[in-house]
């Protein structure tokens, strides 16, 4: 190739990535339903309140969308829910191992727990001699599921589609308090599906 | 015109749109770089592990002069690949990379340093994302930098070998 056309293939191709990267997520994107806002407050086997969102995971979340509650079911322990749906920003939703890993927790423990379209992922964790346990999903509206591989497939594949590649799966996770026992079998068989969970 | 003239010809060619992928995929990278660099415990000591990485690319190609490589195009069509899959993917690993390949584009290290391009994982975060599953607590700061070193130490010694297979 000669050294003018080289040069001018090249700026051309330096262009194209520029307009397609500005543009690309610029493009309208299938809507998908509001995930967040349809999990009941209470039900016939549970309460819970919300818990304000502070200031840094606002900023973390950076149009992403969150909610965390702490839910009381009847006759259990208290226990903390967080939900993030990243619509607005993919980048928000991390593989929850990779946080607690980071916050200092060692995993103890982890197995794969049936729902009821699905799969859960219940780990049992230690930090300075402190236990803590908690279980986590995926949840695209239809199945649960724990791979956080296939989160990223799917989340990315929806961007490129603009949406028409299916619904954003959103990320659930419950924490038992430190110290706390959770019944976790009664828990996923009848307060699970009463959040919505099904 | 002698064989070296051509390729050095070949990458002032590449030097402008480098530059332009070096300027654009660092606006794309860096925001998410220094986010985790700054506040992931997995990615601390990156921004050194980068810095050194930096300067590694900067000495070969201060020391390959008159010996340049005639793939500098392939790093900005890397560059470009990897900037327009990361925004219709949405992936700020594919940023990463881009800024890894515009980096290569534009130092032009000489051709057996090539291996700069694979060592870039050493200052991406999500390689702490692999190591995770076996650490708990994150990086103590020093691990990322010690990596460029000693891949750098390591692909020094089987470059030198490769030369004296060559030479004898």
């Amino acid at each position: 190739m000669k050294k003018k056309s080289k040069k001018m293939f090249l700026y051309g191709a330096a262009g194209f990535a520029v307009v397609v990267t500005l543009i690309w997520p610029m493009l309208p994107m299938v809507g998908g339903e509001d995930r967040l806002s349809s999990i009941p407050m209470s039900g016939p086997d549970f309460e819970s309140r919300e818990v304000k969102l502070k200031e840094h995971e606002i900023r973390f979340l950076d149009g992403a969308q969150a909610i965390q509650r702490i839910i009381k079911p009847r006759g259990g322990s208290k226990l903390s829910m967080s939900v993030i749906d990243g619509s607005g920003n993919r980048h928000a939703v991390h593989d929850p191992s990779y946080c607690f890993a980071g916050g200092g927790w060692k995993m103890v423990q982890q197995r794969e727990v049936a729902l009821s379209s699905g799969k859960a992922l219940l780990m049992s964790l230690s930090k300075e001699g402190q236990m803590m346990e908690a279980m986590w999903f995926f949840d695209d509206g239809h199945q649960q599921f724990t791979s956080s591989v296939t989160y990223w497939l799917r989340a990315s594949l929806r961007r490129a589609t603009r949406g028409w590649s299916g619904p954003e799966p959103v990320l659930v996770m419950f924490r038992a308090e430190p110290g706390e026992q959770v019944d976790w079998k009664r828990f996923r068989q009848v307060t699970l599906p009463a959040l919505g969970f099904k | 015109m002698s064989e070296s003239s051509e390729k050095e010809r070949g990458d002032e060619v590449s030097r402008g749109p480098a530059t332009v992928m070096l300027l654009f995929s660092s606006w794309l990278a860096m925001p998410t770089l220094w986010f985790a660099w700054h506040h992931d415990r997995y990615s601390r000591g990156g921004l050194w592990a980068f810095g050194l990485w930096l300067l590694v690319l900067g000495y070969l190609q201060y020391r390959g002069r008159g010996e340049k490589s005639p793939t500098t195009t392939w790093w900005v069509l890397g560059s470009v690949a990897c900037c327009c899959l990361g925004g219709i993917f949405s992936v700020n690993l594919l940023y990463h990379w881009a800024l890894a390949f515009s980096c290569v584009a534009f130092f032009q290290p000489y051709r057996r340093a090539m291996f700069c391009l694979p060592l870039a994982v050493a200052w991406m975060p999500a390689t702490g994302w692999l190591v995770s599953r076996a650490l708990a607590g994150g990086f103590l700061g020093w691990e990322r930098p010690l990596t460029v070193l000693v891949m750098l130490g390591f692909a020094f010694l089987v470059s030198r070998g490769l030369g004296a297979r060559k030479a004898a």
